[in-house]
């Protein structure tokens, strides 16, 4: 089971991931993600500090939670990401796609 | 355990219990001292068991998924397989998914980390070869 915590600053989300974003995971936050876009967020931050394991599913959120955002002229951001799931992001060309970063 | 350096999974069609496979084959390649391969193995067995989970198995418990995971001296051998009707992998392997799609990376994926990737003919077993840089001296 996915764990996370969420903040909200005006129109910016801020979710800090524990461990993993996977398949397993996905529903749970996305039933979340969707709740926070609803309520006014325009801005949703991913803190990856934490995260060794990101799978294709977990990607797949992001880039739906993008497409969803960029709609309204928000946007997605991944700070903190590991040089692994840095070089796989970089390896799908999604890097300036999700806004990432290995930095806060 | 079945032979030196070999070792299999037999789970029941539940997302929840990929992470346990995961978590042993994670631990068990980091005691073999190949630290620089945990993170791609990790990734690519996620992605074939979810993919057995969700499209071969359509997600009935009452099917499993079998895993084998074998160090050879040259590659890291992973075999995945599932009791579904299996699918056309010949047309999937050759996709390349667009920035803006939600699905259809997991083989891609695998493209991009030059990791060798063989199904049988109707694609409900695969079999999945990560190359050792250096190759396993334990």
């Amino acid at each position: 089971m996915i764990e996370y915590k969420m903040s909200r600053n005006g129109h910016i989300a801020t979710i800090d991931l524990f461990e993993k974003l996977t398949a397993a995971d996905v529903p749970a936050l996305q039933s979340q993600l969707k709740e926070e876009i609803d309520a006014g967020s325009s801005e949703i931050v991913f803190n990856f500090a934490q995260v060794r394991v990101l799978d294709s599913t977990g990607i797949g959120l992001l880039i739906a939670t993008s497409n969803h955002l960029i709609q309204t002229n928000g946007s997605v951001k991944l700070v903190n990401v590991s040089p692994d799931i840095f070089k796989l992001l970089k390896t799908m060309r999604l890097v300036d796609r999700l806004h990432a970063s290995t930095g806060g | 355990m079945i032979c030196a350096g070999c070792h299999r999974w037999k789970i029941q069609s539940d997302l929840q219990n990929v992470d346990f496979v995961c978590q042993e084959a994670r631990d068990l390649i980091e005691e073999a001292g190949l630290k620089n391969v945990v993170f791609i193995t990790d990734l690519m067995l996620r992605e074939f068991v979810n993919n057995a989970i969700i499209h071969g198995n359509r997600r009935n418990t009452e099917k499993c998924v079998q895993i084998f995971l074998k160090v050879k001296k040259y590659w890291l051998v992973i075999k995945v397989k599932d009791e579904g009707k299996g699918f056309n992998w010949r047309e999937a392997i050759k996709k390349t998914p667009s920035v803006d799609d939600i699905s259809g990376r997991g083989l891609f994926i695998a493209r991009q980390y030059g990791v060798r990737i063989t199904y049988n003919s109707v694609g409900n077993k695969v079999i999945v070869r990560i190359k050792l840089t250096g190759g396993n001296t334990t």
